[in-house]
């Protein structure tokens, strides 16, 4: 045997001796509920239940017996009313008038010292509104005269009328029968061709334009203020003249957001529906371009003029010109659909016609 | 300081760029309609008794004409709002505005005895302004149709800014009976079918007439001898002559000159046929091409400096230039199909010409150089353009299938819109424009 095994077997047998004898290894009992009970008779758990039962319906009811109603016809009276005894109102007496007051006794009173001086007002202050009064007519506008100034005599019935006087001239049988047309005698209109009597005459009650809005003082031209005096630097004074240069200069567009692509296509589209092109002219080989004004209405105002051209010989350009003039003239109708509120960026248009895309090829 | 000052000056600066507008409002429009423009023509005014009823059909012919162009469009008279009572008076624009005239037209007539007056006004009606100056026109009662194409045709140049076309006629092969034993007889009528007249009798067949740059000659081809031969006919005199009858030879497609002293011809000798050049008042032709193949319908260019023919001589038929004193020919159409019959336009830009190309004819047009070729029709049969004196409209022969098939006269704008056929009594065939007289 080797030690080694009594020691083994001595330290088994200590622990299996503690385990046995408790040493150590006692523990306390869980903890557990008590319920309390409490014993009741049979009187009182029958009461119990009679309070938790539904109550009993009535089954016994008395029905309730009908009147009887009776056959005979009862007698009626046709005798009429003996008239009320109406008492007659007493009458009062006269009142008799009061008597006249005795005004012997009464005194004229002495008048009173008034003074014609007017009183003195104060003067409004500066803050107080007042009410401009509003102007019941309007003037009325005579674009020019119903009735000739003084009487003239009528006109030769085969003048023209028109805003150049010529003489007559008589044809040249010589030049052939494609001779020029000789010119007519024409002289300028004495008065109104048109004879409306006042009462249908038109006025004007409204004015057909606005006027354009004057700019803010100083806000273009405005000098900006010298702030410093001599006694400034020479490079602060350089500074201050290239500054005040840059806003003193005038602008060479006007103010405001310029027209979005699809405003400018409006105005494209507008044209183009009316531009006729002769695909099989000579015209269709020109390129012109015009330039006109539109008014606040976005009709045209001013004269079209072509500017520039490209191709084609002077005919050409002519009838390709005729053709843009009468697109832009022809379309406008009520005015061109621009927003208002950037006129200054419309108000002069140039348009190029240029047909090369519809050209026969 | 001055960093402030730079970032000032700097936001000024971007400041005006966002807002800026470049000048005007610039716009590019490239796209337009193609429509007839719509014009006005009230019966012109009567202002002699008995002119009524020549004021009304110079007012319906003058019309006619426009319309028919395809380029205008008339508004009918019960549409009207203003009524032309007197020539002299003024145009109330807005009437004709209202009803969208873009043109107006308004005319006067003068009878006296046999001599005729017309005086007329063209206006533009949305410039508010007249087109020109108005122009007076003498004649006699019997020439008003004339007169009234002759105020057309002014009024067509002043809108177009281009000759017209109305004042001219066309001579043509008239066709009588069935189509195995056809009569054939040149005539010559107004370009709207008018006044027509004969100018031969139908004992020998014709062919190809062509006016002379005055109108006053006719160069046809006549088979009276039996074998084809080249005459020039007087229109007024109805006199002829034979213009080449070399013996053992065939002449046929004469063409005149620009100047008219001369006349291109093809003339057949020993199976050969070339291109020959020769005096109006007769002489020695001379000879322009020497091939094997047949070179025939030669056509000057307006300044006579070129000749535009077709040639077999590649295998197939095709269209050739060369200098008008002869030389190297060189070849312009080279699509499918065969070409024939070119005739340069008197604008000079453009060559019309007849293809055939599977089964099916078409007239069409190309540039001189043979580029940018445009088909404009397309049937059983089209053959033989001719040109109007403006080089605006081309008119050719149609003629339909079967056994009772006919010859026609059409004419077509050349952009190929307003193809119709020209009212002529009985068959046609063959035209030739005339000059604007």
């Amino acid at each position: 045997m080797h030690i080694g095994h009594y020691i083994s077997g001595v330290a088994h047998a200590s622990v299996i001796g503690l385990a046995l004898f408790g040493v150590g290894f006692h523990s306390d009992p869980p903890p557990f509920e008590v319920a309390g009970v409490s014993v009741i008779s049979t009187a009182e758990y029958e009461a119990a239940l009679a309070a938790e039962r539904a109550p009993s319906t009535a089954t016994d009811v008395e029905v309730p017996v009908a009147p009887t109603v009776s056959d005979d016809v009862p007698n009626l009276s046709s005798e009429t009313d003996a008239a009320p005894e109406l008492e007659t109102p007493r009458t009062t007496d006269a009142v008799t008038p009061d008597e006249q007051p005795d005004v012997s006794d009464l005194t004229t009173p002495e008048p009173a010292d008034v003074t014609d001086t007017a009183p003195t007002l104060t003067p409004p202050g500066e803050e107080m509104a007042v009410l401009i009064p509003r102007e019941t007519t309007r003037p009325m506008v005579r674009p020019s005269e119903r009735v000739a100034p003084e009487p003239v005599a009528q006109p030769d019935p085969d003048t023209v009328i028109d805003d150049v006087t010529q003489e007559a001239t008589t044809p040249d049988d010589s030049a052939g029968e494609t001779a020029e047309d000789p010119k007519e005698a024409t002289a300028p209109e004495a008065a109104s061709t048109e004879i409306v009597t006042e009462a249908k005459e038109q006025v004007a009650l409204a004015p057909k334009t606005s006027i354009r809005p004057v700019l803010r003082p100083g806000s273009r031209s405005a000098q900006r203020p010298q702030t410093n005096s001599g006694s400034a630097s020479s490079a602060a004074s350089s500074t201050d003249a290239a500054v005040a240069s840059v806003l003193s200069e005038e602008p060479a567009a006007p103010s405001g957001p310029p027209l979005t692509q699809g405003e400018k296509d409006s105005m494209r589209i507008s044209v183009q529906n009316c531009w006729v092109v002769d695909v099989g002219g000579q015209s269709s080989n020109v390129t012109v371009t015009v330039k006109f004004e539109l008014d606040r209405e976005g009709k045209v105002a001013s004269a079209i003029e072509m500017i520039d051209s490209e191709g084609g010989d002077a005919k050409a350009v002519d009838t390709a010109f005729q053709s843009a003039r009468r697109a832009i003239l022809r379309c406008q109708k009520g005015g061109y659909k621009l927003p208002i509120e950037k006129y200054d960026h419309w108000r002069e248009v140039e348009i190029t016609f240029n047909p090369e895309k519809m050209r026969l090829k | 300081m001055r960093l402030l000052a730079i970032l000032l000056m700097g936001l000024t600066v971007l400041g005006q760029m966002s807002y800026a507008q470049s000048g005007p409002l610039r716009i590019e429009i490239t796209d337009g309609v193609v429509e007839p423009l719509p014009y006005a023509v009230p019966d012109f005014v009567a202002e002699s008794a008995g002119a009524d009823k020549l004021a009304a059909d110079l007012s319906r012919v003058i019309a006619a004409d426009l319309s028919g162009t395809g380029l205008f469009r008339e508004i009918p008279a019960k549409a009207h709002i203003s009524q032309i009572t007197n020539f002299a008076s003024p145009v109330q624009y807005s009437d004709w505005k209202a009803i969208n005239a873009q043109a107006l037209i308004t005319g006067a007539v003068t009878v006296s005895g046999d001599s005729l007056e017309v005086k007329f006004r063209v206006y533009d009606v949305f410039a508010g302004q007249e087109l020109g100056n108005g122009l007076r026109f003498k004649g006699t009662t019997d020439g008003w149709r004339r007169m009234a194409h002759k105020v057309a045709d002014a009024v067509y140049s002043r809108i177009t800014g281009e000759g017209g076309y109305f004042d001219s006629r066309v001579v043509f092969v008239s066709e009588t009976g069935p189509k195995n034993d056809r009569r054939k007889r040149l005539a010559v009528m107004d370009y709207d079918g008018a006044n027509l007249q004969y100018l031969t009798d139908s004992n020998a067949i014709v062919l190809a007439p062509r006016f002379s740059p005055s109108g006053d000659r006719v160069l046809y081809t006549s088979y009276e001898t039996g074998f084809p031969r080249v005459f020039v006919l007087d229109v007024g005199s109805v006199k002829r002559k034979v213009l080449q009858d070399q013996e053992g030879t065939m002449s046929f497609a004469p063409r005149f000159s620009p100047d008219g002293n001369s006349v291109l011809m093809s003339i057949t000798q020993n199976g050969n046929t070339d291109i020959y050049s020769m005096p109006i008042n007769g002489g020695q032709p001379r000879r322009l091409t020497s091939s094997p193949s047949i070179d025939t319908a030669p056509s000057y260019s307006p300044d006579g400096k070129q000749i535009v023919f077709e040639s077999d001589r590649s295998g197939n038929q095709q269209l050739y230039v060369m200098p008008a004193s002869g030389g190297e020919p060189k070849r312009i159409s080279f699509g499918q199909g065969r070409y024939g019959t070119p005739v340069w336009s008197p604008r000079g830009d453009l060559i019309a010409f007849t293809k055939q190309n599977k089964g099916r004819f078409h007239i069409g047009v190309m540039r001189t150089d043979g580029s940018e070729e445009r088909l404009l029709t397309a049937s059983f049969l089209d053959e033989g353009p001719t040109w109007a004196p403006n080089g605006r409209v081309i008119m050719f022969t149609r003629e339909t299938q079967g056994s009772d098939g006919s010859a026609s006269l059409y004419s077509v704008d050349v952009s190929g819109r307003n193809l119709k056929k020209v009212p002529v009594q009985g068959g046609a065939s063959d035209p030739a424009w005339s000059p604007l007289q």
